[in-house]
């Protein structure tokens, strides 16, 4: 028998999040561009990050390890594409689950000052490749990042 | 403070390609090849076409009418399963300005001794520059030219 090669597919889909955060955009901005408080929320749930590289510039490319406590199989590569500072953010990255593609996203982050705080949009657009992932699992992925976004700038500063 | 705006659209391109898709990926993955349709309307003045096909390599290009405004292509190849996907992010800027940034999937599949090429941009138009019509228009004649060489080629051999 020959081996049979994986059947390619590819599903499209556009991710929107909101969230209202009681700090200013510049502090719900750091949460992105300093290091440190970004490795405090930068992955899903209960899930650790393994490795992890900064480079917040536009241009700058970045990588993460993470996955469940023991099993870091996840890779996640990224591109800074355009940053205006304590307005917007805009990357691409691609991810791997064992070496395989699972992901390629694009993603918008806007920052806007309102009344009290500020109110964070976050568009990602996904090509979800071979059947490795979900979009309501990306989502969900996502939203559990911004909530420990909101915890981490509800701190006290 | 400079307005600050993004929209984000997706669209899909179907092509029927008259070769296989293996030639399909060729004028994709060739530099000298791609560089011969991925070009402006008749006319436009361009720079050389820089491209480095392989995962997390770059592409990039410029161009525009003469005297008018310098159109900048700049890619990073994100997924390439040879003869089956592309998956990249491009921006593009006018002179100095940054106008968008996209996700381009591109799906090379089998049909007959033909290909049926699926090309789906994600993308975000930034600060009301551009929009998605415009985007759509520019990248169908890029496809025209691409099949009107590959039926030049198979005409040729």
């Amino acid at each position: 028998m020959t081996a049979v090669s994986p059947t390619r597919s590819v599903e499209h889909g556009t991710i929107r999040l909101e969230r209202l955060y009681k700090a200013k955009p510049q502090r719900v901005f750091a949460a992105w561009a300093d290091s440190e408080a970004r490795a405090k929320w930068d992955v899903p749930g209960r899930w650790v990050i393994t490795e992890q590289t900064f480079d917040f510039r536009e241009g700058g490319r970045e990588m993460k390890r993470f996955g469940p406590a023991g099993d870091p199989r996840f890779l996640a590569q990224a591109r800074y594409v355009d940053i205006v500072p304590e307005r917007r953010i805009v990357y691409s990255y691609g991810m791997t689950d064992r070496g395989e593609p699972i992901s390629v996203s694009l993603t918008t982050v806007e920052f806007t000052p309102v009344a009290g705080g500020t109110r964070l949009m976050l568009v990602e657009q996904v090509s979800l490749l071979d059947g490795r992932d979900k979009l309501a699992h990306r989502e969900e992925g996502i939203a559990s990042k911004l909530d420990k976004i909101g915890l981490l700038v509800s701190e006290a500063a | 403070m400079t307005d600050r705006s993004t929209a984000h659209a997706t669209f899909t391109i179907e092509r029927r390609l008259t070769v296989s898709r293996e030639k399909a990926f060729r004028a994709y993955a060739d530099p000298r090849s791609k560089a011969r349709w991925f070009v402006g309307p008749e006319g436009w003045e361009r720079s050389d076409h820089k491209l480095d096909f392989r995962e997390g390599g770059r592409e990039s290009v410029s161009g525009g009418p003469p005297g008018g405004l310098i159109h900048y292509y700049n890619a990073l190849y994100q997924d390439i399963v040879p003869n089956e996907r592309i998956v990249l992010a491009y921006e593009m800027h006018m002179d100095s300005t940054r106008i968008s940034v996209s996700l381009g999937t591109t799906e090379f599949k089998s049909d007959g001794k033909a290909t049926r090429l699926v090309y789906t941009e994600q993308v975000v138009f930034l600060d009301g520059h551009d929009h998605v019509a415009a985007r759509e228009h520019g990248t169908r004649a890029l496809f025209d030219n691409l099949a009107a060489l590959l039926e030049h080629e198979a005409q040729a051999t």
